[in-house]
């Protein structure tokens, strides 16, 4: 068999036995959600890594595809092929994420543009350096936050996700943005109520 | 464990059972909850023309030009809700068909105004036809939104443009057997509000429909 012969071959091997994982996960099959996502999660790496070269943020990339596919199972026909299913979500998915960090890069660049009177650089990146001020959250605020204003996933889901209620997902919520707040207060930069 | 593993981990907990809903189910229930809700719309605001059925049944090309509307609207609905599914397939391919059909079924209204398929009379005239055709595909539209909402629409607008065309075209074929029959006013009181629903579905869609 030719190498070409050979890739086909392990394409079909894959796209049955996904097809078949995804099969029983719908059916509600948690150790097959589980192997599924898992190869998958490798597979969009993988993926990641050959279409978009050394791509900022890759394991969150990664992870926002893999919560959009979690998301849009239900929309998977078994009668279809699994892999145009997945590699489509993944594509629009890593997209969107490319489009909203230059949208992100964009809006700090007119920030620092606008602000470059007042406040030098090297203060305006210590305000908006996103990440330090994750951590000064708890775990679980910080979860909260992450889940819901960078994922965009909605309180009820989160509740669900990480299995406690709603409106405990909705206080750390609202305590960690209050935080965020008041870091942002301390840092020097002026919010509207 | 790693965070992807403990990420994966979150995600399968509590997995349950999925269905899928097929897209010609979906296709099959909206046409008959949008075709029964027009046409009683329709008959409460005023009775249909009399001696339709004999209509249908003598003029060949009235009867085929309904089912060509008939089968334009199945197809753009087909390819809403299909749009309303992360596939591969070209865009362009897939709207070709729907399109295609839309444009002959109008065609033959512009056929008809130098050879209608029935005589034109004024009998029966409905006094707001127009407005009826726009109001009745507006909650049609809404509710074929929030349906396409639930599934994974990775182009909002073309989805949007198609449902709005669908359930712009549901009243507007039913005002074929509801109102007078004659091409001209059918093209501008009928068709074109039907048409119009076509760019409130692109314009809400936008709204409704961002991509997850």
């Amino acid at each position: 068999m030719n190498s070409g012969g050979e890739q086909c071959a392990l394409w079909q091997k894959d796209e049955q036995h996904w097809l078949s994982l995804m099969i029983q996960s719908q059916a509600g099959d948690v150790a097959a959600y589980h192997q599924l996502l898992t190869e998958l999660g490798s597979v969009i790496e993988s993926y990641l890594r050959a279409n978009f070269g050394r791509l900022a943020m890759l394991e969150d990339c990664v992870q926002e595809c893999l919560l959009a596919i979690h998301r849009a199972k239900h929309t998977f026909d078994p009668k279809r092929d699994f892999r145009p299913w997945m590699f489509t979500i993944v594509r629009y998915k890593t997209i969107d994420i490319i489009r909203r960090n230059e949208t992100e890069s964009n809006t700090i660049v007119k920030l620092s543009e606008l602000d470059q009177g007042s406040i030098n650089p090297v203060d305006l990146d210590r305000i908006i350096d996103g990440d330090r001020l994750m951590n000064k959250l708890s775990h679980d605020q910080r979860e909260a936050v992450t889940l819901t204003k960078y994922l965009g996933m909605t309180t009820n889901e989160v509740a669900q996700l990480i299995g406690i209620k709603e409106s405990a997902v909705k206080a750390r919520l609202r305590r960690g943005l209050k935080n965020l707040q008041k870091q942002w207060r301390y840092d020097g930069v002026k919010l509207d109520d | 464990m790693t965070d992807r593993e403990q990420f994966i981990t979150n995600l399968v907990k509590g997995t349950q059972l999925v269905k899928f809903t097929n897209t010609r189910t979906s296709t099959m229930i909206w046409l008959i909850s949008a075709f029964i809700f027009a046409a009683l719309l329709t008959y409460i605001a005023g009775p249909y023309r009399s001696g339709i059925a004999y209509e249908l049944l003598s003029s060949f090309q009235f009867f085929f030009e309904s089912i060509i509307g008939l089968a334009s609207i199945v197809l753009l609905i087909y390819t809403a809700f299909d749009f309303a599914i992360p596939s591969q397939r070209s865009v362009a391919k897939r709207l070709i068909l729907p399109l295609t059909i839309l444009i002959i079924w109008i065609g033959f209204y512009v056929f008809g105004l130098m050879y209608p398929a029935l005589e034109p009379a004024m009998a029966d005239k409905r006094e707001y036809c127009y407005s009826e055709t726009f109001i009745y595909a507006l909650p049609i539209l809404l509710v074929s939104l929030l349906w396409v909402r639930k599934q994974w629409p990775l182009h909002p607008k073309i989805t949007g443009l198609l449902l709005g065309l669908a359930a712009g075209s549901v009243p507007a074929l039913i005002m074929q057997f509801a109102c007078i029959y004659e091409p001209e006013h059918i093209l501008i009181y009928h068709i074109l509000p039907g048409l119009l629903v076509g760019f409130v579905g692109v314009v809400l869609a936008t709204v409704m429909l961002r991509r997850p």
